[in-house]
């Protein structure tokens, strides 16, 4: 019998090959894992310790603040604690677990074996533990940030923060938020093309739905926060003075930038828990969702809403009251579409007959918690409201009420619900039960009475306080509750421990789930499913104990290995119906090595290394050119057999394969980066002092457009290249030159023809942008030098139309760019100089 | 522009648009003193322009709504076609009331700080 035979007829043997390719090697070969499964348990497992940490400095400010005038802490450490306990629980714990979370979940929620770009995912991990360990090694040394983990200007300056403590943050985070951004693009990717066969828009499970939402806020979310911590810490490092109000500058821009990300960031935290809980409910309570079509509606009107409500973190900057009537009401609406899904979770409770196990308890926790939190933010929402508590304690226990309620509360319940599912084993302490009612009964301790410290008027951030004004009662009650809450989450970790060691093993889908991730075997294989399933209802509807057993015999579809490749199955984005096959590529050690380079690059700006940091760079760009050798051009078939009788084209050949959608997505991100950046400089010419400038002296405008029209021969050489393999060479020579051509003439604009940038916000804004179009001629310098190597070698040209339709995408946005820069500085000018003024 | 998924949020992006929209122009009008001048009802031309800006934008949102519930629906995939339907028609809905409820105040409340 040949290997497939044997395959063909015994599920074990199945088994072992799928575990031979998709499995991470050990030793040092983890450190090459690009598995899903092991990715996400690392991520979550990370953000966990992150947790322990940032919780250890909560404990902290509450010693701190338990009594008036305390010694425990000066004000130095206090500012030092207080900003890293934001940062790690916003930055390193909330969202990278919800990321390591349905990096996890997905693929088995969509009935596949993988996410869409193994190794970005392996990379945004390592990006994320390296800026991590950034972060707390200056905690550790003595040098964190200190401003807030808002970072406000004109504090986080460096007139005001001469060390490298705002650094520290500003490339931290940003390095940090790589990871953000490529799981973003993965889990868009995956929800939209890497699908189980059949599975259309409406089968998709609803954890799905939300994740495609918050991943989408993501892409538009974060650009203007990196975008924000590029041009503070180039003020900081080069003084172009964006924030400083004496040259043209303006704090307020931090503001805007970071709450544009900053308020969306609460919803993007959110709905994954929701997402979860969404998923768990229907099961605890027996009964399918009620309002999946209307909570699909309500969730992306939020997405939208909670980008329009940015400003009422600044309602007390002197905003004009029309203004201010815009993001008031905003906030007040989108109230709705979560009391939507909220009264939608009740009646799917009401219907059905719930369970009252240990996750539906967390669920009670997070209804009672998020109900009253939500209650304040609508509260807060309202001007003159805002205007009395703004900045006092009660700002802080309304957003540990949203925090804790829409995210801690739903995190225990999904852990409590599919740790089974990573370990294969179920709890056999009593533990958990009290670990609940003692963080319930803290955090209600602690944060409720808050509220009244915050209307009492206690300012945040201050590290000590009179005992005349009455807050010391309030605050020891706090610091009590927070130290109960602490124990609970000890008892937490010691369940968990105790149901790693002593567990006790359970047959398939303890929890009788109707969700694909039960339809494997627990703890998962890295392949997930050893035969990809056709769905034909929706995907939260289905009977893994029937499906299970199936798909394990190989009867689904991709049931027999092919020369040792690692395959997933492409559908279409709306109907779900197979497309193409898609070949991932297998274990690599790039992704680390790539991570290492960034990582170099950061720190290499932390210590103002700035002579070194192009050879870091360089080392980045090499390693990213080498991920692009492992493809799937060695496959020569046009249609591949899938099962069940169905050929499909691999990838490369399909009309839509996913990287194509996946540089589409990177696009968009980059164009909201762009948009940020042009309207924060539009913003300064509104609403900063000393404006205009003296004698504000525009680049060459002819040169400026012969750049811009030279940038445009990128977009017009990779449509020449499209023609024929004939043209390729001349097509891509062309957008080479191009790119080279435009990118040295904006680099000698910015650096010769502007007077200095550092003299006026006006200056430095024109120079900004024009090195982002340069930067961006470089890379796509990148993308025709790679295209023409490969037009070198001759290759197929079908293989190379994907990698020519991708580098054209980039050639376009270039080009698009350097007019839009164009298009800026005569605007500017006009304003500048028309008498916009 | 053909994706569903597209059409589902289209509405929302002219919200977000005339978000924009409107808020820069009250900033730049603030900011060019449009809003000193009276020219017709009593009123400044920064506050007609925005009432213009938001009344169009109402028009743009219902318009869209109408065409995206006149727009035919594939046999196949009926499911799908429904499921896509219903949950645009809901979208479109929420972004008429949110355009209405947002920007109520162009036509009354102070525009420019004072």
């Amino acid at each position: 019998m040949t290997e497939n035979q044997s395959i063909h007829h015994n599920p074990i043997a199945l088994h072992k090959a799928l575990d031979r390719i998709w499995g991470t090697k050990p030793g040092w070969g983890r450190l090459a894992a690009v598995n899903h499964n092991v990715i996400g348990v690392r991520f979550m497992l990370t953000a966990l310790v992150f947790f322990a940490i940032g919780g250890v400095l909560a404990m902290l400010i509450r010693t701190q603040l338990a009594s008036s005038q305390s010694v425990f802490m000066d004000a130095e450490t206090y500012g030092q604690v207080f900003t890293m306990h934001g940062t790690i629980m916003m930055f390193l714990f909330a969202i990278p677990f919800f990321e390591g979370m349905a990096i996890y979940l997905l693929p088995k929620l969509l009935g596949t074996r993988d996410l869409a770009f193994p190794r970005l995912g392996a990379y945004g991990y390592w990006c994320y533990l390296f800026g991590g360990m950034i972060l707390i090694g200056a905690l550790l040394a003595g040098v964190a940030p200190n401003s807030g983990w808002f970072m406000y200007t004109p504090l986080s300056s460096s007139v005001y923060a001469p060390g490298i403590n705002s650094d520290v943050w500003l490339l931290g985070i940003t390095f940090v938020e790589i990871s953000a951004l490529s799981a973003a693009v993965e889990i868009i990717v995956t929800i939209m093309k890497i699908r189980a066969p059949g599975m259309s828009l409406d089968r998709m499970p609803i954890f799905a739905w939300y994740m495609l939402v918050v991943a989408t806020m993501m892409l538009i979310g974060f650009p203007p926060l990196i975008l924000g911590s590029i041009l503070l810490e180039v003020e900081r490092a080069f003084d172009l003075p964006f924030f400083d109000p004496t040259r043209g500058g303006d704090p307020l821009l931090w503001q805007h930038l970071f709450w544009l990300f900053g308020h969306p960031e609460v919803y993007i935290i959110f709905l994954p828990a929701a997402g979860a809980i969404s998923t768990i409910l229907p099961v605890l309570a027996g009964t399918p969702l009620a309002g999946y079509r209307m909570i699909v509606a309500a969730i992306v009107s939020m997405a939208f809403l909670s980008f329009g409500l940015w400003v009422h973190h600044m309602y007390t900057v002197g905003i004009p009251h029309v203004a201010l009537s815009f993001f008031s009401a905003a906030s007040a609406l989108v109230a709705i579409p979560t009391a939507i899904q909220i009264f939608a979770w009740l009646a799917t409770l009401a219907h059905g007959r719930a369970r009252f196990s240990i996750p539906m308890l967390h669920i009670f926790g997070f209804f009672f918690v998020f109900v009253i939190g939500g209650l304040t933010g609508v509260m807060l929402a309202m001007v003159p409201f805002d205007w009395q508590a703004h900045d006092t304690h009660f700002v802080v226990a309304h957003l540990h009420y949203v925090l804790v309620g829409g995210f801690i509360f739903p995190m225990l319940a999904m852990a409590y619900y599919w740790v089974p599912h990573l370990t294969g084993k179920q709890p056999v302490q009593h533990l958990s039960h009290a670990a609940f009612w003692m963080i319930f009964i803290g955090f209600n301790l602690t944060f409720f009475f808050m509220h009244l410290t915050g209307l009492r008027g206690m300012p945040r951030r201050v590290f000590e306080y009179p005992p005349e004004f009455g807050w010391e009662v309030l605050n020891f009650v706090s610091s009590m509750g927070s130290f109960v809450m602490a124990m609970g989450f000890a008892l937490i970790a010691l369940d968990f421990i105790l149901l790693f060691k002593f567990g006790r093993a359970f047959r398939r889908n303890p929890w009788k789930a109707g969700t694909l991730e039960w339809a494997m075997p627990t703890p998962p294989p890295p392949y997930n499913f050893a035969s990809i399933p056709r769905i034909d209802c929706r995907a939260d509807l289905l009977d893994p104990d029937v499906i299970g057993p199936h798909l394990a015999a190989g009867r689904g579809y991709l049931g027999i290995p092919r020369d040792d490749r690692m395959e997933v199955l492409g559908v279409n984005s709306v109907t779900g119906e197979p497309e193409q096959l898609v070949l991932l590529p297998r274990q690599t050690f790039l992704p680390f090595w790539t991570a290492v380079a960034t990582g170099s690059f950061f720190l290499l700006m932390l210590f103002k290394f700035y002579w070194a940091t192009p050879v870091a760079l360089a080392a980045v760009i090499v390693c990213f050119c080498l991920w692009s050798r492992s493809d799937a051009s060695s496959f020569d078939d046009d249609a591949v057999p899938i099962g069940h009788g169905e050929t499909v084209p691999v990838h490369i050949r399909a009309e839509s394969p996913p990287s194509y959608l996946a540089m589409v997505l990177t696009l968009v991100a980059d164009t909201t980066l762009y948009i940020s950046l042009l309207f924060g400089c539009l913003f300064l010419w509104i609403s900063a002092p000393n404006w205009p400038p003296e004698n504000l002296q525009n680049p060459n405008l002819w040169l400026l457009i012969l750049a811009a029209a030279t940038m445009s021969l990128g977009s017009i050489g990779s449509r020449i290249s499209k023609k024929s393999a004939h043209m390729a060479l001349v097509g891509n020579g062309l957008a080479f030159a191009g790119h080279l051509i435009s990118t040295g003439l904006l680099i000698s604009i910015a650096f010769y023809s502007l007077p200095s940038p550092s003299g006026h916000a006006a200056t430095a804004s024109l120079f900004v942008i024009l090195c982002y179009v340069a930067l961006h001629g470089v890379v796509g310098s990148i993308f025709a030098a790679h295209a023409l190597l490969r037009a070198l070698r001759d290759h197929d040209m079908s293989v190379r139309a994907l990698d020519l339709k991708i580098g054209g995408l980039w050639h376009d946005y270039s080009a698009a760019s350097g007019f839009a820069a164009v298009g800026f500085c005569l605007l500017l000018d006009s304003l500048v100089h028309g008498g916009g003024l | 522009m053909r994706h569903p998924l597209l059409l589902l949020i289209l509405a929302f992006v002219v919200w977000s648009g005339t978000f924009l929209l409107v808020y820069a122009t009250q900033a730049t009008g603030c900011s060019l003193g449009w809003h000193n001048d009276e020219i017709a009802f009593w009123r400044s031309p920064l506050r007609l322009i925005l009432i213009v800006l938001v009344l169009t934008s109402l028009v743009a949102i219902v318009g869209t709504l109408a065409w995206l519930r006149r727009r035919h629906k594939p046999a196949a995939a009926l499911q799908t076609s429904s499921f896509i339907g219903e949950v645009k028609t809901y979208v479109a809905v929420a972004a008429i009331f949110s355009t209405a409820f947002c920007f109520a105040g162009v036509f009354w409340l102070t525009l420019c700080p004072l």
